[in-house]
């Protein structure tokens, strides 16, 4: 016997509160949840979020200090689960941005969020290679874009190039033949040639805040796929 | 040192190690998995919930779980007295209790101990003389159960998690909140980020650790977890002295060992705490409560040893000094 127990009444109560508690903030993730773009490894979303315990290894790890913990508003599936950010970087400083290059240089190619990920919800491909691998896609909004707007702007055209080289490059002019008339140059996104790597929306001078667009994003900002 | 403000700084400056790595971006990670390079282990409920979640074995999972039942046999819920952050956020709150509460809650805990303690050795002295009081076990009334609310909020953890797909109460565990807590404040100061985190994550934490009383004892997991596995841990215990406990001693109901216990066990009557003995977390308070010093760990502590049979046992000793009680030398030694 397990005695006089006085406790059953509590046990339940307790046990009861807490799983109705806990099914309330589950069930939440029928809400919905924004779409976020999620660092190597971490494309299929419901292994992503299923096994991460947030334990935030993924986003130390980082050396680029691109990976981000998502906040409530993501969703409550989304709420401390890694996700990508390149728009902290200071725009228009092609010497000086973050951006995702898979590692290739500091660990030869191998990600190290997906490396150091104890739970496998950052998990690579098993045909994983970095010149493959992709996490999201540039999307480019005209509306707030500078070059579609006023006057000519190459930051993102560059950058693409000086991280990609000019054969992989993801962003080229829509009417490049115009080579006298470098003011209306356009650059248009390639998607299938884009990786995600954020490298463009990290340098995008596009005004966001206090500007009378009103925009609430850099004018090029990484998506994720099938977004 | 006392070991209460001991084991405190061990908690802050692990804690604080953590947060710097995490600020500097050392990849230690935190509490729910920590580990350096490709080395590392999850919190084994984050890594059963982990499983649960994707309905698949995870070995690095299944290898964190085994290294916590290792951890948990040999120390017990050492974690929860000398690492969890939780130990740190009880320390604030007790800080901000009136020193009266204080007070007037310990005088009132430790007038139920020894009312408890005196009415068992009271009952022993009279039932001894008549009967065979281990197998009787009618003197007290056992006040813990080997499950309780605990077990049942893990229970609530992983059918949640099994029927939603995600670690549900990782969104809401203390520890992880509190590290969640040094991310926003980084992301604030650094970012200027504004989100809905910033009012959940203190208000979870103001929920669990003010609101609900004893979240530890009553309502974490990972302690549930924990005592699922430190009932079989027999290294690591304090262990009373009985030749010089005052209770086993002198036949004085004291109880200090259980009144200071921060994890509500009794260790002098181990039937007699709102948890069992199985859930010392070696935190060392009723070492410095003692008053006759007769507490002090041992590396190997073996099988608790119910109240009444410390009793007998000091008694058939033959020291003598308490002559006056009477003998219960022909007691066997009950099954725990």
């Amino acid at each position: 016997m397990a005695g006089g127990n006085p406790l059953t009444r509590r046990t339940l109560c307790i046990g009861v509160g807490a799983t109705v508690a806990m099914a309330g903030l589950g069930a939440l993730r029928y809400v919905g949840s924004e779409p976020l773009v999620r660092p190597p490894g971490g494309q299929d979303e419901e292994n992503l979020v299923s096994r991460c315990v947030h334990c935030y290894r993924c986003i130390e790890a980082c050396p680029e200090k691109v990976i981000v913990a998502a906040s409530l508003d993501a969703g409550v599936l989304n709420t401390r689960t890694p996700r990508m950010e390149f728009s902290d970087c200071y725009p228009g400083q092609l010497d000086d941005f973050r951006y995702c290059d898979f590692c290739a240089e500091r660990n030869g190619g191998v990600p190290l969020c997906a490396a150091v990920c104890p739970s496998g919800a950052l998990q690579l491909p098993v045909d994983y290679a970095p010149e493959t691998e992709v996490i999201g896609v540039a999307v480019l909004n005209t509306e707030t874009c500078i070059a579609y707007r006023s006057s000519f702007c190459a930051f993102c055209h560059d950058v693409c190039i000086q991280v990609r080289g000019e054969e992989n490059a993801a962003i080229y002019y829509q009417n490049a033949d115009a080579a006298d008339a470098l003011d209306t140059r356009l650059p248009v996104v390639d998607a299938e040639k884009c990786n995600g790597c954020g490298a463009c929306e990290a340098v995008c001078v596009s005004a966001q805040a206090g500007s009378t667009m009103n925009a609430s994003e850099r004018a090029i900002v990484v998506k994720p796929l099938e977004g | 040192m006392k070991f209460k403000n001991a084991r405190t700084a061990v908690a802050a400056v692990a804690f604080a190690a953590l947060a710097v790595c995490l600020i500097a971006g050392v990849a230690t990670g935190t509490w729910c998995g920590f580990g350096a390079n490709d080395i590392a282990v999850l919190c084994p409920v984050g890594a059963l919930l982990s499983m649960v979640a994707a309905k698949t074995l995870i070995p690095r999972a299944v290898l964190s779980i085994v290294v916590a039942i290792a951890l948990v046999l040999l120390l017990g819920r050492l974690f929860c007295g000398w690492i969890c952050p939780v130990t740190l956020w009880r320390r604030v709150k007790e800080f901000f209790k009136p020193v009266k509460t204080r007070e007037q809650e310990a005088e009132a805990l430790s007038q139920a101990n020894q009312a408890l303690a005196a009415e068992e050795i009271a009952a022993l002295k009279e039932a001894s003389a008549t009967h065979d009081c281990a197998a009787c076990g009618a003197c007290h009334a056992k006040r813990n159960a080997p499950f309780d609310s605990r077990h049942a909020v893990l229970g609530g953890a992983l059918l949640t998690t099994a029927v939603f797909g995600f670690p549900v109460f990782c969104l809401v565990c203390p520890v992880g909140l509190t590290f969640a807590a040094v991310a926003l404040l980084v992301s604030l100061f650094g970012a200027g980020d504004l989100n809905w985190s910033l009012l959940f994550v203190p208000a979870m934490l103001v929920i669990e650790l003010v609101f609900l009383r004893k979240w530890c004892g009553r309502f974490c997991p990972i302690s549930a977890f924990m005592s699922l596995i430190s009932r079989f841990s027999r290294t690591g215990m304090p262990v009373i002295d009985n030749e010089r406990c005052l209770e086993t001693a002198k036949g004085t109901a004291c109880s200090r060992c259980a009144t200071a216990c921060t994890f509500d066990v009794n260790l002098r009557h181990p039937d007699l705490g709102e948890l069992p003995l199985h859930d010392c977390a070696r935190c060392g308070d009723c070492i410095d409560a003692c008053p006759t010093s007769a507490i002090s760990f041992r590396v190997v502590s073996g099988k608790p040893v119910p109240f009444a049979d410390a009793l007998s046992t000091v008694r058939s000793g033959g020291k003598a000094k308490t002559s006056a009680a009477p003998a219960l030398d022909d007691l066997e030694p009950e099954e725990a």
